[in-house]
C-alpha cells in the first residue's frame, strides 16, 4: 500500500488512461473526423461530376478540407 | 574468534538463536594496568578475550592470568572515530548486545569500514558492520559454505551461492586489510592482517567468504611470506641505490608488492594455499534502528545504497510490472472483445484506372497539379458504424490527394474525409532515402445508418507534364463545364449531429482556373495513367488506442526499471 501511495502519478494516469482506451475501443469512438455539407443531390454530381467537383472542391478546401 | 549458532533453519535464512548452547552466567569484568604505559585497561570478557588493547597508548596486549602481556608496543591514539564507543549496550531483536571492540579494516582501493563486535553471554559474538553509514549485522557460521567434498560451495569467484534455499549473487571480491583495532577480542587480532573476502548478496542478506592464505616452501613448510617480502623490498632498495643514486624511479600504476611476491613466489618454488576459509552471514539493519538500539547521539550519514540494502525502488518496480502485466491483459482482452464484435465487411473494393488526359490543369503558386474525380460506387452502412477506407497505388515521385466524399442518398447529408498517397526517393548507396509510401488508410467516426452514395475527387502531379505538353501541342481548350447549383453550407461537423457550426461557403470562381483539353486528339491513348486500388470496410475494430496505451504501460515500467537500475548502481 506504501508504495502505491508513492506511484501517485503513474497509477491514477493509468487507471484513466485505460479506462478511457477500453472505452474508444469498445464504442468505435473516434476515427477521422469529417467536414460536413448539407443537401447535396447525388443525382446533379452523377450527371455533372466534372461540375461539382469543380464548384465545391475550392470551397471545401476553404472550409478546412483538403 | 566465534560463536556458532547451530545449523541453517530449514526453508529459513535465518540462525535459531534459541539453539544456542547456554553459556555460563555472564563474566565480570577485571581491571589491569598497562606494561607498556601504565594506563588502567579493563578486560570485559576474562577468559574469553585473547587480545586487548590500551585505550591510551594503543599498545596490543594479551592477558595471560592475572596480567596482561605486551605483544605490540604503540604509543599512538587511535584515530577511528567510534560511532559505538566500547562498552556501549544496546538491544537488537531484543537480546542485549555489549560492543567490546572495533576493528577497522580496508581494501586495496583505499575504502574503509568498522566492525564493531557485541556480546552477548547467551548468544556469543556478532558484528556491527558500518560502511559508509550503511549497517549490517553479521554472524559468523562455521562449516557454512563447505559441501560433502570439504572444498567451498561458492562457485568461483562469480556466480551464485544457495544457503537455507535462498540464492545469493555474487557481488565482490577484495583483499581486506586490518587498518586498526581497539576494544578485546577473542582472537590473536594485530594490525595489518589481511583476508581475501568474496561478498555474495541478495538484500537485506550478505554472506561473505573470508580466506586466510598461507605459503609453503618445496618441502612443504609454511613460510613467513611477509617476511620475505620484507627482506626482498630491503634488498631491491639496497640494489637500486647501489646502481643509480640520482634517478627517481616513478612507479606509476605498477603493483609493486604484486611483483615482489610474483618474484619470490618463482624465487623460492612457493605454493599458496588456502588454509582458512570463515563464512558470515548478515542482514542489513536501517541506521535509525541501530541509533535507537544503542541509542546513539550521532551516526554517520548514509552515502548511496548499502551492500545489502534492499533497494527501495525494486518494490515500485516490481509492482508496476505486475500492474503492467494486468493491464496488458486487459487490454488484450479489450481488443480482442472490440474485435470480435466488429463486422469488417468489405463493402468496396474496386481498381480504378483513369487517364489523366481526362483531368483538369490547375496551379496553386508555382505547383501545376491535375484535378480528377470519380465515383466508385455506393455502400450500405446497416447500424450506424465506422467505415475504413484504404488505398492503393504504384507511385514513382509522385503524389495523390483524395477527397471522399459519402453522401446519404436519403437526407443528402455528405461527409467528407481526406486522404493523401505520395512517395518520393532518392540518393544512392549510405545516402538513398525514401518518403511517404504506395498506400494509405483511414477509419471514419461512426456513420449514421443508410445508403451512401461515394464520389471521390482528387489531385495529383502524374501524368502533368505530359498534360501541358499536349496542351501546348494541342492547344485548343474548351471552357468547364458550367457550375452546379449551390447546396447547403460545408462545416466540420459529428456525423448524425446536425446543427453543427457552418463554415462560410466561398464564392465560386467565375472562371474556371483550368482548361480542358479536348476531348480527342492524338496520342490521347498513350497518356499516363492514374491506378488506383479502392476498398471500404465497414464496422471495423478501432485498436489503437489500445496500442497507445499498451506503449504507456511499458514505457512508464522502463521509467521505473532504469531508477531501479540506477539505485543499483549506488551500491
Amino acid at each position: 500500500m506504501k508504495e502505491l501511495r508513492r506511484m501517485y502519478i503513474y497509477l491514477p494516469l493509468t487507471l484513466a488512461f485505460f479506462g478511457f482506451a477500453a472505452h474508444r475501443m469498445l464504442t468505435q469512438a473516434g476515427g477521422k473526423e469529417p467536414i460536413e455539407a448539407e443537401n447535396l443531390n447525388v443525382k446533379s454530381i452523377r450527371a455533372n461530376p466534372t461540375s461539382f467537383r469543380a464548384v465545391y472542391m475550392p470551397r471545401i478546401l476553404a472550409g478546412g478540407g483538403k | 574468534m566465534s560463536e556458532s549458532t547451530g545449523a541453517p533453519e530449514s526453508g529459513k535464512f535465518r540462525y535459531r538463536a534459541d539453539m544456542a548452547p547456554p553459556e555460563p552466567a555472564p563474566v565480570v569484568a577485571k581491571r589491569f594496568t598497562c606494561p607498556n604505559c601504565g594506563g588502567p585497561v579493563n578486560l570485559e570478557l576474562p577468559g574469553k578475550s585473547v587480545t586487548v588493547r590500551c585505550p591510551k597508548c594503543s599498545s596490543i596486549l594479551e592477558p595471560d592470568h592475572e596480567v596482561l602481556k605486551l605483544r605490540d608496543k604503540y604509543n599512538e591514539q587511535f584515530p577511528y572515530r567510534q560511532w559505538i564507543p566500547i562498552g556501549t549496550e544496546g538491544i537488537l531483536n531484543g537480546i542485549k548486545w555489549k560492543c567490546v571492540g572495533m576493528v577497522v579494516r580496508g581494501d586495496d582501493d583505499g575504502g574503509t569500514w568498522s566492525e564493531y563486535l557485541l556480546f552477548n553471554p547467551y548468544h556469543g559474538y556478532r558484528y556491527l558492520v558500518e560502511s559508509s553509514g550503511h549497517w549490517t549485522l553479521v554472524e559468523q557460521v562455521p562449516g557454512l559454505g563447505f559441501d560433502r567434498s570439504g572444498r567451498p560451495g561458492w562457485y568461483g569467484p562469480t556466480g551464485t551461492i544457495k544457503l537455507a534455499g535462498k540464492k545469493l549473487r555474487y557481488f565482490t571480491h577484495y583483499r581486506a586489510t586490518v587498518k586498526n583495532i581497539i576494544g578485546e577480542f577473542p582472537w590473536q587480532a594485530s594490525i595489518g592482517e589481511t583476508n581475501e573476502v568474496t561478498e555474495y548478496i541478495n538484500p537485506p542478506y550478505q554472506a561473505s567468504c573470508e580466506n586466510v592464505t598461507q605459503y609453503f616452501d618445496k618441502e612443504g613448510r609454511p613460510v613467513a611470506i611477509a617476511a620475505l617480502i620484507a627482506a626482498e623490498a630491503k634488498t631491491s632498495l639496497v640494489d637500486s641505490q647501489d646502481d643509480d643514486d640520482d634517478e627517481q624511479v616513478d612507479d606509476g600504476d605498477v603493483d609493486v608488492d604484486a611483483i615482489i611476491v610474483d618474484a619470490i613466489i618463482s624465487k623460492h618454488g612457493l605454493t599458496k594455499r588456502v588454509t582458512e576459509s570463515n563464512w558470515s552471514i548478515g542482514e542489513y539493519r536501517h541506521p535509525e534502528e541501530i541509533q535507537a538500539a544503542f541509542k546513539l547521539n550521532e551516526i554517520p550519514e548514509k552515502v548511496g545504497l548499502g551492500m545489502c540494502e534492499p533497494n527501495p525502488l525494486r518494490a515500485r518496480y516490481l509492482l508496476s510490472l505486475a500492474i503492467t502485466g494486468l493491464l496488458f491483459l486487459a487490454t488484450c482482452g479489450t481488443c480482442s472483445v472490440a474485435a470480435g464484435r466488429a463486422e469488417e465487411k468489405v463493402v468496396l473494393d474496386k481498381a480504378i484506372s483513369l487517364s489523366t488526359a481526362e483531368f483538369e490543369l490547375k496551379k496553386e503558386g508555382t505547383t501545376d497539379y491535375l484535378e480528377f474525380s470519380f465515383e466508385p460506387g455506393n455502400i450500405e452502412l446497416n447500424k450506424e458504424t465506422n467505415v475504413e477506407f484504404a488505398f492503393e497505388s504504384t507511385l514513382n515521385q509522385e503524389w495523390i490527394s483524395l477527397n471522399v466524399f459519402m453522401i446519404d442518398e436519403q437526407t443528402g447529408r455528405g461527409f467528407i474525409y481526406d486522404g493523401e498517397l505520395s512517395y518520393y526517393y532518392g540518393g544512392s548507396g549510405e545516402d538513398k532515402w525514401s518518403e511517404g509510401g504506395n498506400s494509405t488508410d483511414f477509419t471514419t467516426e461512426k456513420m449514421p445508418p443508410g445508403q451512401y452514395y461515394l464520389f471521390v475527387a482528387g489531385a495529383t502531379n502524374i501524368g502533368v507534364n505530359e498534360f501541358k505538353r499536349n496542351l501546348q501541342v494541342y492547344g485548343e481548350r474548351v471552357e468547364a463545364p458550367p457550375a452546379v447549383p449551390a447546396t447547403g453550407p460545408l462545416s466540420k461537423a459529428q456525423p448524425g449531429k446536425p446543427g453543427a457550426k457552418p463554415i462560410t461557403p466561398v464564392t465560386p470562381a467565375a472562371k474556371p482556373a483550368g482548361k480542358l483539353l479536348p476531348l480527342d486528339f492524338f496520342g490521347k491513348a498513350k497518356a499516363p495513367k492514374l491506378t488506383l486500388q479502392m476498398k471500404a470496410k465497414r464496422d471495423v475494430a478501432s485498436i489503437g488506442w489500445g496500442v497507445a496505451f499498451i506503449f504507456w504501460l511499458f514505457g512508464w515500467n522502463i521509467y521505473y526499471y532504469i531508477r531501479y537500475r540506477i539505485k543499483e548502481g549506488e551500491r
